[in-house]
């Protein structure tokens, strides 16, 4: 029993860096249609950061400091990334072409992290203590990603519903043409929906970085799960991507305790197939409407 | 970005063998056939230091037999597919005379038909058993075998800890499937129970499903077969944690990459921790330290501090022994350069070979270099820099 | 330009087989040898994603699926290479139409990420079920009788790839001049009007599918002989991912698109920049990206945009009607009674009630207007009809068959056509294709239509409907509906848009449609003095119930629709 509460407290905790991942994804895909494939590499990013400006034993005034800069320096390359991804896309928006240059910005983080680092793997400490669980320890970076989650659910909400800027991405996402229509400049916000993304990936990295693995190769991994997350949860629902994210992190982790490690992606996988299969628009999506 | 600089030195090295080649006899062309990318790029990083180092100091003093040393670098990405275009590339294409590489047994298994169609001469370092002198009759490798990983462990666990009973716990990587069947068939033999076997998912940074479910079975000890030490440290940091005390018992891995395992779990985490080593690395007293390896590490540091400040450098000298062996070879047999002259050669007379390595044990039946008793338990948190470690039971 | 692609296409794949071999450079030979395999496979993934518009990005699956069943059957069993190259067929085939299961229940990337996940998944099951596979050491398995060489390099292993890569592209373009192709993209475009002109888009995913699995599979076999060894890491998702990819860079839909693709995204990373080793990926990275930025419809795509762009063409005349009203044939209504009859339809939107208990009945040969203001059901309830919505109560017939619980498309074959609010017309396809999809489904042998139409053929067929104006886009989902042979026509707000000539040219066309051809038309409009114009009976909606149902004269004067529209219905 004991067991099953800590894989059910750590698979939240390590579910919410995917639900971040996820929520990340949203305001991207809500903005623009476009499924950031390099999301993953700037979570790692952020990890990066803090790996870079922490102290090996950092205190919490340094943490509370950077945190904000981790976000903002995130948001600023991910504005960056933003506007070269929808600058092929002023042609013609049917092509996927997206896909290809979310992907090359992934590959090209990961190559620079190669050349920079190496192919190792940096390791950041957290500045707060770990907590007790069952007679067990849990790191306390558990907790603060699920906070962190859970903050930017709220804020996001708050953006949205309450400033002029956040009325007029919702706008673009119920209706493109319909919004450019009412004179919202499309594009501009469309960068601006990256740059959003950004601080909350940045974010996302720096707290939860004491429990990632800041390699080269590992953003795929994330990226993964965190699309599992947000499809699971419904794609551009953010309270999907929190569900979606703790139910990923839950079930891979006890299908790792219960069959094994071999099978934590192919259960969550199975999940999502499941999903999808059952309810095409995810647990908290809404259905596309049918034009006819 | 100190990193940026080795394409163009290995470019310019190029440049440099085919300038000096000219003057001199045709150079002797060698393929680095490593996996520069993908999962293995950190030991192919290594490994690769102690090439370029071996292949600086040969060509300073005179070369092979008089040959220049013409390096030909060939990414296989870790992917059998690109393998065997790559090592078509060097063979068919660039005509290399030698291969030193690769480090992952699948990429060797794909890309050796080639090879031993060739009749090309190939040290790398794979640990596969698969990999027999049928299958390469011209391959070597300078690895630790899986089985003897196997053997030396469950001696280690038997002898100092009296185990009767061990889990398993080992990443999904090729080369610990391989072990991990080993060791099942190996603990079948010595009549000890396996209470639980569990793998995870190469940098997964949180393994606690898998220990709790490997510590329902209480086993009297816990074998770690892991690729890096980030995983090492994770999978310890987890221990600790769970607040699960269990005598672990490691491979070569944790070990030799004991400093990254040690910067996420700290040193305390290695307490009832061993693992395991070439004795060539290994020390009882501080005070005398194996002398071919210690004069190594002045030679790797004074080559390129950067990248030995960064690589294993234990493995650098397994691969920089490569070089120099297949040096001594084609020496000993008057210079050719042939396949099945070097492994006559090699099977005949590298128990001889004084490199950083010694007591080398290959043999017409086995391909594998290095034998059971050329390992040591070590306690891998008792490390000098450059990676020499204390053998356990000594003080 | 379709032509031009395939023979350059052909060309180059011939070109890449024969040339490294007989200018003696193995290595360059077994890169071809692996890039036109990859092509084959980039050929099969375009058809499915640009012709069928299934997205997949597990191709990489089924791929490997077939070379690992000839390394296993062929290598560890020890049977014939080529009974496993049938096995290898066969289980690819089974793995595609497993894929083509979840089609029928999501679509676009949703389908993309369930195929990746069985991509995803693959390798690891290869490497978990190791008593069959041989688990991550993979197998070897030569094919010495296949690679041995017959000239100059050459072996029987190459000619096999080149006919296979050939016979692939062919094959592709081949397809697109064929019924069943133009009614997979139909189906790919718009599920909607593909099940109005009576097709099942199910059925055209799964023979996508199938035939997608087929060319993959039949690569997978010949995957084994070019290496010489299978193993789970060779058919990671990144395989998969590259399928895909080749098709988005070589530019989607076009012939040579996934030739261009594959050749670029295999041959740059792994040939030219092979020697940068560590910045290789790095250089990857930024070519791929410079790739998109500058071609953004893909290579091949892109320049032919550029270049339809840059030539000079004459705005063709348009489609007129003139030609189809002079026919002279006269096939007066065969039928009597009723053609559709709606009984108590009640639908409902969550807590909004769209028809609130409907009675409609629409005579044979006559044509029916039924009018409404916005938010009446009046499109719902042609939806109903045509069944795409299904009815929370009541029945709908057609002629004396129920329909109430068909779908759409078997609504269709009982002879039932429609429009849309919005034109369905292909801009992929020429003019002269989209009529030919009506006539593709139509049932008898001789299509008056097209015979009337065939002195256009030639003009019509070079140009796409993207020049057409918006009336003419009109008159051609008509006419195609028409050349469909439907005899009940379901017409959504066609004059929408229509200038004043159009519109009495468009009175005319439906009057024709009645009188000549003896067809039923449901007409629903805004236009009310257009439907006051040609109407037999006409009925009156608001809010989902019936206002006023009877000739228009009656209609008229009833006061309650009066008041609905503001205003005489002259006005």
């Amino acid at each position: 029993m004991d067991d099953l509460l800590i894989i059910a407290v750590r698979g939240i905790g390590l579910g919410s860096i995917y639900a971040l991942v996820g929520i990340s994804f949203n305001v991207v895909f809500n903005a623009s249609g476009i499924l950031n494939f390099a999301q993953g590499n700037m979570l790692v990013l952020g990890g990066l950061f803090a790996f870079l400006v922490l102290p090996l034993a950092p205190d919490v005034t340094q943490w509370m400091i950077f945190l904000p800069l981790a976000a903002v320096a995130l948001a600023a390359l991910m504005a960056v990334q933003g506007g070269i991804t929808l600058l092929p896309l002023r042609s013609s928006v049917e092509q996927h072409s997206w896909l290809i240059t979310t992907l090359a910005a992934s590959v090209i983080i990961g190559a620079v992290l190669l050349l920079y680092q190496g192919a190792v793997q940096q390791s950041v400490h957290s500045p707060f203590a770990n907590f007790s669980l069952a007679g067990t320890r849990v790191p306390a970076t558990y907790a603060a990603s699920v906070l962190l989650a859970l903050f930017w659910y709220v804020a996001l909400r708050l953006f949205h519903t309450k400033l002029l800027v956040g009325l007029a991405i919702s706008a673009i996402a119920q209706d493109m043409d319909a919004a450019r229509a009412a004179g919202i400049r499309v594009r501009r916000l469309q960068i601006g929906a990256f740059a959003i993304s950004g601080l909350v990936v940045g974010s996302a990295g720096f707290v939860a970085a004491p429990m990632m693995a800041i390699a080269n190769d590992s953003g795929l991994a994330y990226v993964m799960n965190g699309f599992v997350a947000a499809v699971v949860g419904g794609l551009g629902s953010n309270l999907g991507a929190l569900v979606g994210g703790a139910l990923v992190g839950v079930v891979s982790m006890y299908a790792a305790f219960e069959y094994g490690g071999e099978f934590q992606n192919a259960v969550s996988l199975g999940l999502l197939v499941g999903v999808l299969m059952l309810r095409p628009q995810g647990l908290f999506g809404r259905p596309a409407a049918r034009r006819v | 970005m100190m990193r940026n600089s080795f394409g163009p030195v290995a470019l310019l090295g190029t440049f440099l063998a085919i300038g000096t080649a000219t003057a001199q006899v045709a150079p002797l062309k060698l393929g680095i056939f490593f996996e520069l990318t993908g999962a293995a790029s950190y030991p192919a990083e290594s490994g690769r230091l102690g090439v370029d180092l071996a292949i600086d100091e040969i060509n300073k003093s005179g070369g092979i037999a008089g040959r220049t040393i013409q390096p030909f670098i060939a990414d296989n990405q870790t992917d059998p597919t690109v393998a065997v275009g790559e090592i078509k590339r060097l063979v068919l294409q660039e005509k290399v005379d030698a291969v030193i590489g690769p480090l992952v047994s699948q990429d060797a298994l794909a890309a050796l038909p080639i090879t031993t169609e060739a009749k090309l001469p190939e040290l790398g370092s794979t640990g596969s058993e698969l990999i027999t002198p049928q299958v390469g009759p011209y391959y070597f490798s300078v690895l630790i075998n899986a089985e003897s990983q196997a053997k030396a462990m469950i001696g280690q666990a038997v002898a100092a800890l009296g185990a009767k009973s061990a889990a398993v716990l080992s990443d999904s990587g090729a080369q610990a499937k391989t072990f991990v069947e080993a060791l099942k068939k190996e603990m079948a033999a010595r009549g000890m129970k396996l209470t639980g076997a569990q793998e995870y998912q190469y940098r997964a940074t949180d393994m606690s499903p898998q220990l709790l479910a490997l510590k329902r079975g209480a086993p009297d000890t816990l074998f770690l077969f892991s690729s890096t030490g980030e995983d090492v440290g994770n999978a310890l940091k987890g221990l600790g944690e769970l607040g699960w005390k269990v005598k672990v018992t490691g491979n070569y891995t944790v070990a030799t990459f004991a400093p990254s395992a040690i910067a996420i779990a700290g040193a305390d985490a290695f307490k009832d921790v061993t693992g395991l080593s070439y004795t060539a690395f290994t020390y009882c007293s501080p005070s005398d330290l194996p002398k071919p390896f210690g004069d190594f590490l002045t030679r790797v540091r004074a080559f390129q501090p950067d990248r030995a400040a960064k690589l294993s450098l234990p493995y650098a000298a397994t691969l920089y022994d490569n070089v120099y062996l297949l040096k001594a070879a084609i020496e000993g047999s008057g210079g050719k350069t042939d396949g099945p002259t070097i492994a006559a050669w090699i099977e005949a007379n590298a128990k001889d070979f004084k490199g950083v390595l010694q007591n080398l044990s290959p043999s017409p039946a086995t391909h594998f270099l290095v034998g059971p008793d050329a390992l040591s338990a070590v306690y891998p948190d008792r490390i000098l820099p450059g990676g020499m470690q204390q053998r356990f039971g000594c003080n | 330009m379709s032509d031009t692609q395939l023979r350059l296409g052909i060309g180059l794949v011939v070109a890449s087989i024969l040339l490294p071999s007989l200018l003696g450079s193995a290595y360059w030979a077994h890169n071809f040898l692996i890039v036109n395999l990859f092509v084959t496979v980039a050929v099969a993934q375009n058809m499915l994603l640009a012709d069928a518009g299934q997205v997949s990005f597990g191709h990489g699956a089924v791929f490997g699926m077939s070379a690992y069943l000839v390394g296993i059957i062929s290598g560890l069993w020890g049977y014939d290479y080529a009974i496993g190259a049938l096995a290898g067929v066969g289980g690819a085939l089974a793995l595609g139409l497993l894929f083509a299961l979840p089609s029928l229940r999501v679509q676009g990337y949703y389908l993309g990420f369930v195929t990746l996940s069985a991509a995803v998944v693959f390798p690891e099951m290869l490497v978990a079920f190791n008593d069959i596979t041989n688990g991550i050491n993979g197998i070897n398995r030569t094919v010495p009788s296949l690679t041995a060489p017959l000239f100059s390099g050459l072996s029987w292993l190459s000619f096999l790839v080149m006919a296979l890569t050939v016979a692939t592209l062919a094959g592709h373009a081949w397809l697109r001049t064929t019924s069943a192709g133009r009614k997979m993209r139909v189906a790919a475009v718009s599920p909607e009007a593909a099940m109005t002109l009576g097709l099942d888009p199910g059925r055209l995913r799964f023979l996508a599918f199938t035939i997608a699995a087929l060319v993959t599979g039949l690569a997978g076999t010949l995957y084994v002989p070019v290496l010489g060894f299978v193993s789970p890491y060779a058919f990671r998702v990144d395989l998969s991912i590259y399928f895909f990819f080749c098709v988005i860079v070589g530019g989607q839909g076009q012939l040579l698109g996934p030739l261009i693709g594959a050749w670029i995204l295999y041959l740059v990373p792994n040939a030219l920049l092979a020697d940068l080793a560590n910045y290789r990926l790095l250089g990857y990275g930024i070519i791929a990206l410079l790739i998109m930025l500058v071609f953004p419809d893909g290579v091949v795509g892109s320049i032919v945009s550029f270049s339809r762009r840059h030539r000079l063409r004459a705005r063709i005349a348009g489609i007129g009607i003139d030609p189809v009203l002079s026919w002279a044939g006269i096939r007066p209504s065969q039928e009597s009674g009723a053609a559709i009859t709606v009984r108590g339809a009640r639908k409902q939107f969550n807590s909004l009630a769209a028809l609130g208990g409907v009675d409609l009945t629409v005579m044979a040969g006559s044509v029916h207007g039924l009018v409404g203001p916005n938010g009446s059901g009046k499109t719902t309830l042609l939806n109903v009809v045509s069944g795409f919505i299904p009815l929370t109560a009541g029945s709908v017939q057609v002629r004396d068959r129920d329909t109430t619980r068909m779908p759409a498309f078997r609504v269709a074959r009982l002879g039932v056509g429609r429009t849309f609010q919005t034109p369905r017309v292909f801009e992929q396809m020429s003019i002269w294709e989209n009529l030919e999809i009506g006539a593709d489904v139509h049932s008898g042998n001789n299509n008056w239509l097209m015979e009337m139409l065939e002195p256009f053929r030639g003009e019509w067929s070079e140009n796409n409907p993207d020049l057409l104006a918006h009336a003419q886009r009109r008159v051609l989902e008509i006419l195609r509906t028409v050349a469909s042979d439907a005899d009940i026509l379901l017409l959504d707000e066609p004059a929408a848009g229509l200038s004043a000539i159009e519109r009495r040219d468009f009175a005319r066309l439906i009057r024709f449609l009645r009188d000549r051809l003896g067809k039923t038309v449901l007409l629903v409009e805004h236009d009310l003095a257009l439907v006051w114009k040609v109407a037999d009976r006409i009925t009156v909606l608001d809010a989902g119930r019936i206002v006023a149902e009877g000739p228009p004269d009656a209609i008229a004067t009833d006061p309650r629709v009066r008041a609905l529209f503001t205003g005489s219905p002259d006005a």
